[in-house]
């Protein structure tokens, strides 16, 4: 009699805590460092994420050797020289919702969140408040969001040479699709 | 009753691994993730070409890289041959990347004074089997095939000797194995076989086996120090002939990549400097010389993404 009551007890509080784990692995990150003289833009289809729907907790990792690049010069300048991949591999996100309180996620949406976080790019993080908007495709939750990184933020050297023209901020598209996350 | 409780606690298990699974904090879930993903191993070595001899990298698809040789004389009367550079062999070559794991290339060398080594065109093809990975898929190298044929084109001696054209023909295969085992450290075996129609002199064999080693160390962003080894099998070269060994750096400006070393071979391809080279390096001065590579890439076409 007593097993049976701590059975239903436990029922209890696992319905009561439905699943509000998310992870996002198809999510496509891009960037735009170009200036008048040359094109560069590169991009990434292997950020993976999880977003906690109650807490509004976010993490983020982006293995930076998976940005590619058109030309395959650039993108192992990008490694080499600039993001010095094989040091510092991953590009970070981890924050939170500020505004989780008034966002339902059961509802239909579409979200306006306010996420507050660190972004760790070159070894170097910042804290940084970005806006995202998320909308609800069935049971996915598609997140997005734009924004700039300033390369000297993370110590990230331009080149000095001539034939090599980055621009001095780097504009960032991040497009991240949430499933309900299943072990 | 027993039942009951062997069911309860099975329920309670069950339970608890889904508390895990909520409770779990969103690092975790991340690393855990991670695992199952596959990372390459990328830029091993900055060149095409560790210092003499091929190493596994090859230009990327759409990539045009066109590459300048020169090995001078040596280093034996410095001042009065300004370090050798009064002489020198030379081969201009293009290598162009087809797809990411397969390149061609195409050259042309001509020899100190004309002769040695003689004017010569290789075809190549090199071919990547495998690439160095961790994560998921675990693999502990990279393989690539190397494959060139060179055809000698000099005008034959008037000396009665009867040969062929197929007495222009040399054959070289290679198999590279590299490794980097840290951002700074690379190394690369080579065994070799060259098949040469024609040699020099009766004491020579027709086929070569050897096995060539190298590395690389990373200086700085831009700079790597390298170094490389053919290693023959005793009396294969005939007299006269040694192993090529080569140090030397590769220093890369944006799209150009300069090789500075110092080498005893005068051959700019496999059979030449492996079969042919005429000088020991470890007699010092007497044996050594000054050589560059000087590449620079062309995207030819921008892969669509």
């Amino acid at each position: 009699m007593k097993s049976i009551l701590v059975v239903t007890f436990l029922l209890t509080v696992v319905s009561a805590s439905a699943q509000p784990v998310y992870m996002s692995k198809s999510g496509t990150i891009s960037f735009f460092a170009g200036t008048a003289v040359e094109d560069i833009d590169a991009t990434n289809e292997k950020a993976l994420s999880f977003f906690n729907t109650e807490t509004g907790e976010v993490v983020i990792s982006i293995p930076n050797k998976e940005f590619h690049f058109r030309r395959s010069l650039m993108e192992e300048h990008f490694n080499e020289n600039y993001m010095e991949t094989e040091k510092y591999p991953k590009s970070e996100f981890k924050g939170k919702i500020n505004n989780i309180r008034s966002i339902n996620f059961t509802e239909a949406g579409p979200f306006q969140a306010s996420v507050t976080g660190q972004l760790s790019i070159h070894g170097l993080s910042k804290e940084r408040t970005l806006d995202v908007a998320i909308r609800k495709d069935g049971t996915r939750l598609i997140a997005e969001t734009k924004f700039k990184v300033l390369l000297e933020d993370h110590k990230i050297d331009r080149p000095k040479i001539l034939w090599e023209k980055i621009a001095e901020s780097v504009e960032v598209n991040a497009n991240l699709v949430y499933e309900p996350y299943k072990k | 009753m027993n039942l009951t409780r062997n069911k309860a606690l099975g329920l309670l298990a069950c339970v608890l691994c889904f508390n895990q699974l909520y409770g779990q904090d969103l690092d975790a879930l991340l690393k855990q993730e991670e695992g199952k993903e596959t990372e390459y191993a990328t830029a091993t070595f900055k060149g095409t070409r560790l210092l003499n001899g091929q190493s596994i990298e090859a230009p990327g698809k759409g990539v045009l890289q066109v590459m300048f040789s020169h090995r001078f004389g040596t280093l034996e009367d410095p001042l009065y041959t300004f370090f050798g550079l009064t002489q020198a062999s030379i081969r201009f070559g293009f290598d162009y990347g087809i797809s990411n794991k397969l390149s061609v290339g195409i050259g042309r060398s001509s020899g100190l004074g004309g002769t040695t080594p003689p004017p010569t065109y290789d075809f190549s093809a090199k071919y990547r089997l495998l690439t160095q990975s961790s994560g998921a898929v675990n693999m502990p190298v990279s393989v690539a095939l190397f494959g060139s044929t060179a055809i000698n084109t000099v005008h034959w001696p008037a000396d009665g000797i009867e040969r062929s054209s197929a007495d222009r023909f040399t054959y070289t295969g290679q198999v590279l194995v590299a490794r980097k085992f840290s951002e700074a450290f690379s190394l690369q075996l080579m065994p070799t076989y060259i098949h040469r129609n024609l040699t020099d002199a009766a004491d020579q064999s027709n086929d070569l086996f050897a096995l060539g080693f190298g590395g690389r160390i990373k200086l700085s962003k831009r700079a790597t120090f390298n170094f490389e080894y053919y290693l023959n099998r005793a009396n294969s070269l005939g007299a006269g002939y040694y192993d090529p060994v080569a140090v030397g750096f590769d220093i890369e400006t944006g799209g150009h990549v300069f090789q500075i070393m110092l080498t005893n071979s005068t051959g700019l391809i496999e059979p030449q400097f492996i079969g042919q080279t005429n000088t020991n390096f470890w007699d010092g001065a007497k044996g050594i010389r000054l050589g560059f590579n000087f590449s620079r890439v062309f995207t030819v076409r921008e892969v669509k993404k």
